[in-house]
């Protein structure tokens, strides 16, 4: 691989660039009916037409990339460097099929890529840096939303584009024995892990409910909230998420209808004094 | 009014345009907030709006696409409401929640039912094969969403803010108990959405290792992000060279296979 790393012409450098500038644009005109497809064909649309130099094998080829696509977009380039090489070895010597095997490849890599990208870079690198840009703009620190933006963003752009120039590099071979070797799943569920971590911690620290009750018993005042912190800090906040992620799971709620249920009941409870 | 309507058109075209339009940079109240506050001539206030607003949208991103609430025009609204009202954070919170959630009828609208036709007409571009129509086509979808929505920011802007003001002023003291209750729940939905979205019953238990370390131990979510990363480098090590002995379980060659395969990832995360 390291081989292959040095060996990018000029004119490979200006097909990546095509690809990743292109890529931005892949959300553009997003439907629930094809979701990214047809923005997908036209970022291809340059390099299909360096490859075929026929009109009917070009127009056929953009037409397969405006097929039904989704996945998150940090692994686009990967995906569309991929796409390039087999389209090459199609327009060098025509494979059977290539409809069904370009179209599957990118059906199969789009899902697991979509899990790895929105569990690392939804899931986990998002919470932590904003997270850490919590802290700084909670205190009304400039710092904080600028840290985010480059915290975020940096790794963020850096994958994409190298991802773009190694799915060139390597084409479909590769990624498909990353995926059947089960190395995508693993750092998946790493990030995970991670992710949950991070939603652990951010529960206790950014959910700041508690009972604001106070009554006596028996002319001893009895104070709710003390006495639930004494059990374990954070039980409110920890109860109330738990209780939706059944209402989420088990009982198939749909994030709208828990909004505004929570929505109702905590303004009830917080109109009566409550809770905070 | 008119050049502060137009400033937060401005914002809210290109949080939408940097969005999905070019870029696909993640838009997030905790820097949109700031950008409204600067328009508006309060940083500060801003930074602050943003910051609370982001605390209760943290679960709320795009899954494949569909978005359970709009969440620049979630920043957008309720940081502007907030400061030009000056009714302070929990009011642009409490407003920025009901905002949200309708202006994802504007953006269905526009994704479920106008962008059907811009592909229509590209597909039948390409069956003509007329690939500059395509292009053409392309760049209006990609400027018209943002456009939308800029131009509905500013109609609110213009006409909204004074009826906004009258049921904010008209409204009884425990209303604001209420608010407040409110955006400290709201971020309780948030934490559910996104363990729901990663769930994986073999990891759960490290959300309560997450907690803990954040309750009692007091750490901060830099040191807890650093600690999570180590188990997660180790988890995932482990676990790949373990389904990798699975899948070739005949000894010695097993273990060799996992150094290359250790190569082959190192390759791959580099």
């Amino acid at each position: 691989m390291s081989n292959q790393t040095k060996n990018l012409t000029a004119e490979d450098k200006k097909n990546i660039h095509s690809i990743f500038w292109r890529g931005f644009t892949v959300m553009g005109e997003m439907t629930y009916v094809r979701m990214q497809g047809p923005g997908f064909g036209w970022t291809m649309m340059p390099l299909m037409r360096k490859l075929y130099k026929d009109d009917d094998q070009y127009y056929a080829a953009v037409k397969r990339h405006m097929q039904y696509f989704n996945t998150n977009p940090v692994f686009l380039p990967f995906l569309q460097g991929i796409v390039y090489q087999m389209e090459k070895e199609n327009a060098e010597k025509p494979v059977e099929n290539i409809e069904e095997s370009v179209q599957g490849l990118k059906v199969g890599l789009m899902g697991p890529l979509a899990g790895l990208g929105d569990s690392f870079f939804t899931g986990t690198w998002r919470v932590i840096t904003t997270g850490v840009a919590l802290g700084l703009a909670a205190k009304g620190n400039i710092l904080g939303p600028i840290l985010f933006l480059l915290l975020f963003h940096i790794p963020y752009y850096l994958v994409r584009y190298y991802g773009g120039v190694l799915g060139y590099k390597v084409g479909a071979n590769y990624i498909a024995e990353a995926q059947s070797s089960g190395l995508l799943k693993s750092i998946t569920k790493g990030c995970s892990m991670l992710g949950l971590i991070m939603i652990g911690a951010m529960s206790f620290l950014n959910v700041p409910l508690k009972f604001t009750v106070n009554t006596k018993f028996g002319g001893v005042p009895f104070k709710l909230q003390d006495t639930l912190d004494g059990i374990l800090k954070g039980i409110v906040p920890l109860a109330v998420i738990w209780f939706l992620i059944w209402l989420l799971r088990k009982k198939k709620v749909s994030t709208t209808a828990v909004l505004i249920s929570v929505i109702v009941v905590s303004a009830v409870l917080g109109g009566l004094g409550i809770i905070i | 009014m008119v050049i502060q309507a137009l400033l937060i058109a401005i914002i809210m075209f290109l949080t939408k345009f940097l969005d999905w339009g070019f870029f696909n940079i993640n838009i997030r109240p905790i820097w949109i907030g700031p950008l409204v506050g600067l328009a508006l001539g309060d940083l500060r206030e801003g930074i602050l709006m943003g910051a609370a607003i982001e605390a209760v949208f943290l679960g709320t991103f795009s899954v494949g696409g569909s978005v359970p609430s709009d969440i620049s025009s979630a920043a957008v609204f309720g940081t502007a409401f907030g400061i030009l009202l000056n009714k302070g954070t929990s009011a642009a919170v409490a407003l920025s929640i009901p905002i949200g959630l309708l202006a994802v009828l504007l953006f269905n609208l526009i994704a479920g039912v106008i962008f059907n036709f811009v592909v229509d007409f590209e597909d039948r571009a390409i069956n003509n094969h007329n690939d500059k129509l395509f292009t053409a086509a392309h760049y209006f979808a990609i400027i018209f969403y943002p456009l939308v929505f800029g131009i509905a920011a500013f109609i609110i802007m213009m006409v909204g803010v004074e009826p906004v003001k009258n049921l904010m002023d008209n409204m009884p003291a425990f209303v604001n108990n209420a608010l407040t209750a409110m955006s400290a729940a709201l971020p309780a939905v948030g934490m559910a959405i996104l363990v729901n979205s990663m769930w994986d019953k073999q990891l759960i238990p490290f959300f309560f290792v997450g907690f803990v370390l954040a309750a009692y131990l007091n750490l901060g979510t830099m040191p807890i992000a650093v600690l999570g990363a180590a188990f997660a480098v180790y988890y995932i090590l482990t676990d790949f060279s373990k389904r990798k002995n699975h899948q070739n379980p005949d000894g010695p060659a097993a273990g060799k296979s996992g150094n290359a395969n250790s190569e082959e990832m190192e390759d791959f995360l580099s």
